[in-house]
């Protein structure tokens, strides 16, 4: 008699469901269909990319067991140029508790300053209930952006990719913005979070925003609207 | 049931001795950490997820693995070298968590193969292409139910509504949908 009839459910449901393998022993014929769920499963598009705040989460861990034992506030840079070699023997001391996940590129750290029209207006995007239930997209004549509410402030990124410049998606359930031409992902505040290039794209390019009464405003050229 | 040899010492412990990676000094080693992290941490994710096919396992072994790793990984390693050792810290850590959790091995990391996925990420939805064909063979109502759970994600309570039967109707589909597939990729393979 199959060990699911009552009790327990299947492995290869919760895999449909993208949920943890429960525990317990299985039988040939679950294994043969939990082997299948698997595969179909990982195969499908972009099912296989971590979220953003499990790829920031676990780097914070690693930092956390490198820096015990070694100051709380040090400065990144100088860290790592002290350490050198004796990063060897610190272990994961070098990945410090810092935002930064990318490869140093000399691109990565060049500051992206707002955007800012040469002539601007500022246009209402979205309302502020809109946003206060996570991040938005919207599109113009000229431009494609995100807007989210950030712990009561508002931010606002360009949509466009900093590698090549293919329109980003929002992935909600991830909570990142994803590049679908390469495997890059960016958060909403424009951070890179991941990537597979050879060099790290750059930060997003932020745009400038502003609550007005029950409107999202952001600045765009001048004479730009968004598209309903 | 197929056991893994354990491959990274720190993983699974008994008798295996850590034996940090050897220093080569290589041109294209990472430069710290962070870099190392960032370039690998996709990379690790989606080999577990290939071989677990859901988000919470294929992030706590991911978390395992480069718990385990970091400690012996030294930064003059060349990047082969690096995915090497990472490929076969996943083995170990996926091994262990079969035997952990449903003491039977399911799926196995190859290393060779783990070699080339590390190296050059297949793209995106690389083998739907196989989902497709294993898809296009089955019966109308396996082929629906599948498609309905993994290609357009619906909650099991969907599917059946979808599909006009209960519930119960619908796991049961599944499971024999699942089991058809299973015999058909083995034929495939």
């Amino acid at each position: 008699m199959s060990p699911f009839r009552r009790h327990r459910r299947r492995p290869s449901e919760a895999v449909a469901d993208n949920e943890a393998i429960p525990a317990g022993p299985v039988d040939d014929d679950e294994a043969a269909a939990l082997r299948a769920a698997i595969e179909f499963r990982s195969t499908q598009p972009a099912a296989d990319l971590p979220a953003a705040e499990f790829v920031e989460g676990l780097r914070r861990r690693l930092g956390e067991l490198g820096s015990e034992g070694t100051p709380a506030a040090v400065d990144r840079r100088r860290f790592l140029a002290a350490a050198g070699a004796g990063a060897v023997a610190a272990g994961v001391a070098g990945v410090v508790a810092d935002r930064t996940v990318l490869r140093p590129a000399a691109s990565e750290n060049e500051a992206t300053g707002p955007l800012e029209p040469a002539a601007g207006a500022w246009v209402r995007v979205a309302g502020t209930g809109d946003v206060s239930a996570g991040t938005i997209r919207f599109t113009t004549g000229s431009m494609a952006g995100f807007v989210s509410d950030r712990a009561g402030e508002l931010v606002a990124v360009s949509g466009a990719c900093t590698h090549q410049g293919c329109l980003l998606r929002l992935n909600d359930e991830a909570g990142r913005l994803d590049c679908p031409c390469h495997r890059t992902a960016f958060d909403a505040e424009g951070r890179v979070l991941f990537h597979q290039l050879a060099a790290a794209p750059r930060p997003l390019p932020r745009l400038q925003v502003r609550r007005n009464g029950d409107d999202v405003e952001v600045l765009l050229p001048e004479g730009d609207r968004p598209h309903a | 049931m197929t056991e893994q040899e354990p491959g990274h010492p720190g993983a699974s412990g008994e008798g295996h001795r850590a034996r940090p990676l050897r220093v080569v000094g290589a041109s294209d080693a990472y430069s710290d950490w962070d870099e190392l992290y960032a370039d690998n941490v996709v990379r690790i994710y989606r080999l577990l997820y290939s071989k677990v096919g859901n988000r919470p396992d294929a992030e706590d072994l991911t978390a395992e693995v480069f718990l385990a790793a970091f400690g012996p990984l030294r930064l003059e390693a060349s990047r082969p070298e690096v995915r090497a050792y990472l490929s076969k810290t996943a083995a170990t850590v996926l091994a262990s968590f079969w035997r952990r959790r449903l003491g039977r091995e399911i799926t196995g990391i190859d290393l060779d193969a783990a070699a080339e996925f590390l190296e050059r990420p297949p793209p995106d939805g690389h083998a739907a292409g196989r989902a497709q064909r294993i898809l296009a063979v089955l019966p109308a109502r396996s082929r629906r139910i599948l498609e309905l759970r993994f290609l357009e994600r619906r909650s099991l309570r969907d599917s059946a509504d979808a599909m006009g039967v209960t519930v119960a109707n619908a796991k049961v589909l599944q499971h024999r949908a699942l089991r058809m597939a299973a015999s058909i990729g083995e034929d495939e393979a």
